[in-house]
């Protein structure tokens, strides 16, 4: 009696049938490829270097402040942070995004534009606009993430010294959360949109990173230049300090004093948010009419 | 399955003053379809066309049963494109990004991943799919564009200059894939210059020129004759003079005799006048008019 | 005496016992052959060290081991070699700003030319861009791109013409018209050397093939002399007609084939004696009433002759 069975397994092409989330797994897939890049995973050691040295620079102190804080009131219960607030802690964030973003957007935008990736994306189940939502996205994602979660760590921390006790705290002092997330926004925005930019028509990431950091330190000079100028619509040329707008919104939420050109030139603080938001709404429309004709 | 696989209405368009494509009307069965032209006849616009990367300036075109002029994410969650030239991101391993195609196709991560390197290796890339895709060769990297064409199972896939690059073993080996494509239920598109890969791959043949349809239908037909081309060994004078005093009409070209009769089977008359006169015979065979006779205008009319 | 298929008779150049290697990796092994005028076509796989021969070829490197003698000299000793050849490489970059008459021009001016707006126009006239001449290279098509760049290297007159890829993403009439501009320099006395993948173009327009294959040389002269060379693969045809299976017993009877395959009404057939079995097939058809639609070798073309150089069968 032969009990000998055998079976080949076909190795070969197999339709697939399962799910197909369409759209959205797209625009997620954007996104979680986004972030990656932004942080260089699953790439080349050497592109790790960079963002995760700020991701350090802009959590770390925190860290520390945080844990000093601790330390000093278990010495003396009454003494006050000596390090300042959220207010200045996020001026420190609002430099490395500066510096973060330089170098992220062109990672995001530059290799899928010359090595030809677009052409993929062309063949898949989303829009040009898709495109551009995922990306922005992915960089504000990983953007806001080291910036408010020192800030967070801080908040939790004042508000474990608080007298109130914890959780009161955590409650009472919502309205500076509040803060926060908008001068956040702020920063996020004002200095992610022209980086966007830049990338969307430059064509390497180093010149387009060198590029960006020129024209935003610049623009503080130039906007110096101008309030020095003495004609008449001179003051609307201190608008085009890219640099100051999301300091000069922080300075406002926060109750700060103002130094920037802009207030010295006389406009109301909201004049640089609105800046920001039209720098927004410029940089998506122009990256639209560039995307569109390949995607 | 639509009943064609793509069809243009009337179909133009224009970049300014250049017409790309004018007054293109035709119907496109399922299967594997080769669209041959010259540079500039219209080949990349009609697919970017068909990609929805374009809107037509007149017309419209229907691809498996959708406009992607209105329907773009439901035109494009079926389609899978490997453009000419490079579209693969030099800093990413290729099992990566072959994943991120699928995942991008709307496939759930973990299957995506499995998708991939199925279709890995489907197209022979082993272990080096776990390099990065900048350190491929050009053989390698056409795979690797191939795999994230169909990593999805799309339902048609555009190829768009699929040899382009490669030596004549890559060519094979791909051309062997491309005609695996339509076993594994995928519809064919191949734009390309190289005629005998359409002829080889194709059954079906849309031809542009200048912007518009000089020719959409069966490649079989092209080829199919009752003209038969005989070529001989030696001098074919005799085979001729034979073949004309039975009542062919004969054409001689060097050592090749073509006839062709009105009434009666061209083949048997040649096969009992080679072995009458015991010509020794080279080749035989239907007189075939290629692709690349109709590109050059050489061929009949009627193909 | 058999000659050499390798050599020519009256050479233009030629390359003795060349081997170059680049650290570990011997690029190319032990390379003789010879061109002469007329249209050479040279083949290889990617990375076989045929863009390393065409670059000893030229000057542009120097051989580890071994000679390259252009007309009888070094091309590297000798300034005066360089102007005997023209290089058509693979990628190069044009200006795309500059016409086609000033790219051609620069070319000449580069090269030394005595009268280079006449030896410019003289190039352009040949590769057929005289009305093209004035519009800005970046507006041209591939195929003219490609003629543009042949008229750079002819520019100087050469005798000699090496072209590394020429037909690369031309349509089929570009490539008809470039084809036919290199078979009349070479009817004219040039020596032609195309480097070329799309096997069916080289067939059609060279005299003869020289192939490198892992750095040696691997066959050279006419191709079907190769072919027939290759004594010990048999030839495969194709046959069709009404009735396979008696037609395909009855081949089965002559010794001179070896194999025969059915597959519906095709019949392929392996044989040593390919002009022989073109001979008697038709009196075997007609004995068996069985009716012939096609009798078709195979493998004789370079494509096949290819694959079997390269990767046994």
């Amino acid at each position: 009696m032969d009990d000998r069975t055998g079976a080949v397994f076909d190795l070969g092409y197999k339709p697939y049938e399962g799910e197909r989330l369409g759209r959205s797994g797209a625009i997620r897939g954007i996104v979680k490829d986004g972030m990656r890049r932004v942080l260089g995973l699953r790439r080349k050691a050497r592109k790790k270097v960079y963002p995760w040295s700020l991701v350090v620079f802009a959590v770390l102190p925190a860290v520390v402040f945080v844990g000093l804080a601790f330390t000093l009131s278990a010495f003396s219960p009454d003494a006050e942070s000596p390090f300042g607030g959220h207010a200045e802690y996020i001026g420190l964030s609002g430099a490395i995004v500066l510096l973060f973003v330089a170098l992220a957007a062109p990672e995001l935008l530059i290799p899928d534009r010359e090595e030809g990736v677009l052409a993929v994306y062309s063949s898949r189940p989303m829009t040009a606009w898709d495109y551009i939502g995922a990306r922005a996205g992915a960089l504000f994602g990983v953007v806001a993430s080291f910036v408010l979660l020192p800030n967070l760590l801080m908040y939790i921390g004042f508000a474990a010294l608080d007298d109130r006790g914890l959780g009161s705290a955590l409650i009472g002092n919502l309205d500076e959360m509040a803060r926060i997330l908008a001068v956040m926004t702020a920063y996020i925005v004002g200095y992610g949109a022209p980086a966007l930019l830049i990338a969307t028509y430059a064509k390497r990431t180093g010149p387009a990173a060198g590029t960006y950091l020129a024209i935003m330190f610049g623009s503080a000079g130039f906007a110096e230049a101008f309030q020095r100028i003495d004609f008449d619509g001179a003051r609307y040329g201190t608008l085009l300090s890219l640099l100051q707008h999301p300091e000069v919104v922080r300075n406002w939420v926060f109750d700060k004093p103002q130094e920037a050109a802009p207030i010295a030139a006389g406009f109301e603080p909201w004049m640089s948010a609105a800046v920001i938001a039209v720098v927004a709404v410029a940089t998506a429309y122009l990256m639209y009419r560039r995307y569109r004709d390949e995607l | 399955m639509a009943a064609s696989a793509l069809s243009a209405h009337d179909l133009g368009h224009a970049y300014g003053d250049v017409v790309a494509l004018h007054h293109v009307d035709l119907e496109v069965p399922p299967g594997r379809v080769g669209l041959v032209g010259a540079n500039g006849a219209g080949k990349t616009t009609f697919i970017k066309i068909l990609l929805g990367i374009l809107t037509p300036t007149v017309g419209k075109v229907n691809v498996l049963g959708d406009d992607p002029a209105e329907d773009l994410v439901a035109v494009r969650n079926r389609i899978g494109y490997m453009p000419e030239g490079a579209c693969l991101p030099l800093s990413q391993s290729a099992a990566d990004f072959v994943s991120y195609a699928a995942e991008l196709a709307g496939i759930p991560a973990r299957e995506a991943r499995q998708r991939a390197s199925d279709v890995l290796t489907l197209v022979g890339l082993h272990e080096e799919r776990f390099r990065y895709l900048g350190d491929f060769s050009t053989g390698m990297k056409q795979r690797a564009m191939l795999a994230q064409a169909i990593v999805h199972d799309p339902e048609i896939v555009f190829l768009d200059e699929p040899t382009a690059g490669l030596d004549p073993a890559g060519r094979e080996e791909m051309l062997d894939l491309i005609g695996r494509l339509g076993g594994f239920g995928i519809n064919v598109l191949v734009s390309s210059h190289v005629l005998p890969d359409i002829e080889q791959t194709c059954d079906w043949v849309v031809m542009l020129d200048g912007g518009q349809v000089l020719r959409n239908g069966p490649l079989t037909g092209l080829t199919e004759s009752s003209v038969v081309e005989i070529e001989l060994v030696d001098e074919p004078d005799i085979v001729a003079a034979e073949l004309a005093r039975l009542g062919a009409t004969v054409e001689t070209h060097g050592n090749v005799v073509i006839l062709s009769l009105e009434t009666g089977d061209p083949f048997l008359m040649a096969r009992d006048v080679l072995a009458s006169t015991g010509a020794p015979l080279r080749r035989l065979g239907a007189r075939s008019t290629t692709l690349e006779d109709i590109f050059l205008g050489e061929a009949p009319a009627d193909g | 005496m058999t000659a050499n298929p390798a050599l020519v008779a009256a050479p233009t150049v030629e390359v003795a016992e060349v081997s170059k290697w680049f650290g570990q990796k011997v690029a190319v092994s032990d390379v003789s052959c010879s061109f002469g005028p007329g249209l050479t076509g040279l083949l290889g796989p990617n990375g076989a060290g045929k863009t390393t021969l065409l670059r000893m070829l030229t000057g542009l490197i120097l051989p580890s081991q071994g000679q390259v003698l252009v007309k009888g000299q070094k091309p590297r000793s000798n300034v005066e070699r360089y102007r005997e050849i023209g290089f058509v490489p693979e990628e190069s970059a044009i200006y795309n700003t500059l016409t086609g008459e000033e790219y051609v021009m620069f070319a000449a001016q580069l090269s030394g030319v005595a009268n280079p707006v006449q030896e410019a126009r003289r190039a352009i006239e040949t590769v057929g861009l005289t009305t093209d001449k004035d519009r800005a290279v970046g507006g041209f098509s591939k195929g003219m791109r490609q003629r543009a760049k042949v008229a750079a290297a002819l520019v100087h007159d050469p005798e000699i013409l090496v072209l590394d890829e020429p037909l690369n993403g031309t349509d089929p009439v570009q490539r008809a018209h470039l084809i036919s501009l290199f078979r009349d320099l070479a009817n004219q006395g040039s020596t032609v050397i195309v480097s070329s993948h799309v096997l069916q173009e080289v067939e059609r327009m060279t005299d003869r093939v020289i192939a490198i294959v892992d750095g040696k040389l691997a066959a050279a002269g006419d191709i079907s002399a190769i072919r027939h060379a290759m004594s010990d693969i048999p030839y495969r045809v194709l046959i069709e007609c009404d009735s396979s299976r008696r037609l395909g017993a009855a081949l089965l009877d002559n010794e001179r084939v070896f194999s025969v395959t059915i597959a519906g009404n095709r019949i392929h057939v392996e044989t040593s004696d390919l002009g022989g079995l073109g001979s008697m097939i038709s009196g075997l058809a007609r004995d068996l009433d069985i009716r012939l639609s096609r009798f078709a070798p195979e493998d004789e073309s370079l494509e096949s002759v290819f694959r079997y150089l390269v990767g046994g069968r």
